[in-house]
């Protein structure tokens, strides 16, 4: 049985997302795993298509409802944190920029706004 | 020609009718009146639907017997208006055009008639067909000096004199305008805002809710009393306030943009804060110490808590806390729905603070009904971690009442009580007051 970070390794290379979709509660463990490290490539493969798909990922069940912010904000939130701690933000220049700018939650727009004033400092520098 | 005489100007039948099959037969009408057209000198607040996402000014506000959109300006503002006429056959090329109505002003009486536009030279491009007139026509007076929702009804006359030297009138239509005064010019693009203005409901509530209001305190607690009023319910899954006012409520993280929104309408700004819990787990004994913060209370325009976003299941409040390990406690399984603001960066409750006078006053749209006043200063929105102690004012004015307790995994009775929200359940839920210490931290 592939765990939740194999299964949606495999979403990504081979455009194949679970029959029954993630749990919420495997998803979020399997972010918290590639936060704690150590983060393949194919995990910044995945991490890069979750803010691509703007964090709408196929779930079952009912997921918990955040009160900050919606899910989908939830897990682009999270994957922004993995990959600037893993320093792979040019990947997603266009996402941040993208973040800043949309009518998303406060707080998501203030990180995407901060890592972007951190990748333009890096590459200036 | 004095505003008595327009006041017994005999009015053609139909005028002021509504209808989309009504033609316009009189030889010349009023046909529409623009204000907001986008530019600075409009003046204008903008206004948006939230039905449409586009701003009511796009088009003319008012569109004889087919649009008769809201306007808003800053109060005391002197609006000004693109004016198109419709000619039929028999009119005069030139004339001069005025707008006569009551003034909005106690002072003058409301029943005092006034002219509101003109004597303005009017050339017709065409006698028969639409004409703009090439420049805004602006108002002889500014709009009232204070808050609040007016209805503004207008009367168009057009006057000249005959080849003869008769004086000449007709009467072009009336047009009736709801207005909004606000109290201070909107910082633009707040969280959640549309790109300038703010959506229509905003302006409308906020300006009767805070009308005739002075101070950026009584307009927040006008602001946050009247919010029942609207209908809106705490516990829909939405975190916008367009998505909040088109399925009729929100989470705390759009109730908190919504109340930053009404204030900004009357020029005031709060600052948004989320507040988070910070969890400490304990690898010794597998205790996490707190996984979340529970609310028992309904939310605002809700009778029981929200079926869409409550727990529900037994919790077990514990009888006295802290206790030891290895001694018995007294837990109260109770089957209940509450609502979980899990600990960590990933969810929180958001507030609102409003700083003014020296003092700093906490203003939670979705559970709380009064300002709630604080003896610290403006949290930094750094998400470092803050230790608040028993005496804190923020715990004992606002958190022990509003979320009365912190659920954690916790040992007792020769058990570990975990928190697993997949399998319903709830570790053991301790009274907030009863915790010495709690560690939270604050974000935008």
């Amino acid at each position: 049985m592939p765990t939740t970070r194999e299964q949606l390794r495999r979403m990504v290379a081979e455009r194949k997302p679970p029959s029954r979709g993630f749990a919420w509660g495997e998803l979020m463990g399997a972010l918290e795993q590639m936060e704690v490290g150590p983060l393949e490539d194919a995990d910044v493969g995945v991490l890069v298509e979750l803010l691509a798909q703007r964090g709408r990922v196929p779930l079952r069940g009912q997921p918990p409802v955040p009160h900050s912010m919606p899910p989908e904000e939830l897990v682009q939130s999270r994957a922004l944190k993995i990959l600037a701690q893993a320093g792979r933000l040019a990947l997603i220049r266009e996402d941040l920029v993208r973040l800043e700018r949309e009518p998303s939650a406060p707080a998501l727009r203030e990180l995407a706004r901060q890592l972007l004033s951190r990748l333009e400092s890096e590459e200036e520098a | 020609m004095s505003p008595e005489a327009v006041t017994q100007c005999p009015c053609p039948s139909g005028t002021g009718k509504g209808g989309v099959d009504m033609h316009i037969a009189e030889p010349l009408a009023i046909y529409s009146l623009h204000f907001d057209r986008g530019d600075a000198d409009s003046g204008t607040v903008a206004l948006w639907s939230p039905i449409t996402d586009t701003r009511l000014g796009e088009q003319p506000e008012w569109i004889r017997d087919h649009r008769a959109e809201p306007i808003a300006y800053v109060r005391g503002a002197r609006p000004s208006v693109q004016v198109s006429l419709l000619a039929n056959h028999f009119v005069p090329a030139s004339f001069e055009l005025s707008a006569f109505g009551r003034s909005l002003s106690p002072a003058h009486g409301p029943d005092t008639p006034i002219r509101w536009l003109g004597p303005h030279p009017v050339t017709l491009e065409r006698t028969a067909g639409w004409s703009t007139l090439a420049e805004p026509v602006p108002f002889n007076r500014p709009l009232p000096n204070h808050i609040g929702t007016h209805s503004l009804e207008l009367q168009w006359v057009a006057e000249w004199t005959d080849a003869d030297g008769s004086a000449r009138q007709l009467f072009l239509g009336n047009s009736r305008h709801e207005l909004f005064t606000t109290g201070a010019p909107m910082r633009e693009g707040g969280a959640g805002a549309p790109p300038s203005g703010a959506y229509v409901p905003l302006v409308r509530w906020s300006s009767r809710w805070c009308a005739g209001l002075e101070s950026r305190k009584d307009i927040c607690d006008a602001l946050l009393r009247g919010l029942p009023e609207t209908g809106l319910r705490y516990g829909v899954p939405a975190w916008t306030v367009r998505h909040m006012l088109t399925v009729g409520g929100g989470m705390c993280g759009g109730w908190y943009q919504l109340f930053q929104q009404l204030a900004n309408c009357q020029g005031v700004t709060l600052e948004g804060r989320t507040l988070h819990l910070v969890p400490k787990d304990d690898p010794r004994t597998d205790e996490v110490r707190w996984e979340a913060m529970v609310a028992v209370a309904p939310g605002i325009n809700q009778l029981e808590p929200s079926r869409l976003t409550r727990l529900q299941g037994r919790f077990h409040d514990c009888v006295r806390y802290p206790f030891a390990p290895d001694e018995p406690v007294e837990l109260l399984g109770r089957v209940e729905s509450r609502y979980v603001f899990m600990a960590g960066w990933d969810d929180g409750h958001c507030l609102n603070f409003l700083e003014d006078s020296g003092r700093l006053y906490l203003y939670d749209a979705c559970f709380r009904t009064e300002a709630v006043e604080l003896d610290m200063p403006l949290p930094s929105a750094d998400g470092r971690p803050v230790r608040l102690g028993a005496e804190s004012s923020f715990r004992r004015r606002y958190l022990h009442p509003t979320l009365p307790f912190l659920m954690g995994t916790l040992r007792a009775n020769g058990r570990l009580w975990e928190v697993d929200l997949g399998r319903n359940e709830f570790g053991i839920t301790v009274g907030t007051e009863q915790v010495p210490e709690i560690d939270i931290m604050w974000t935008r």
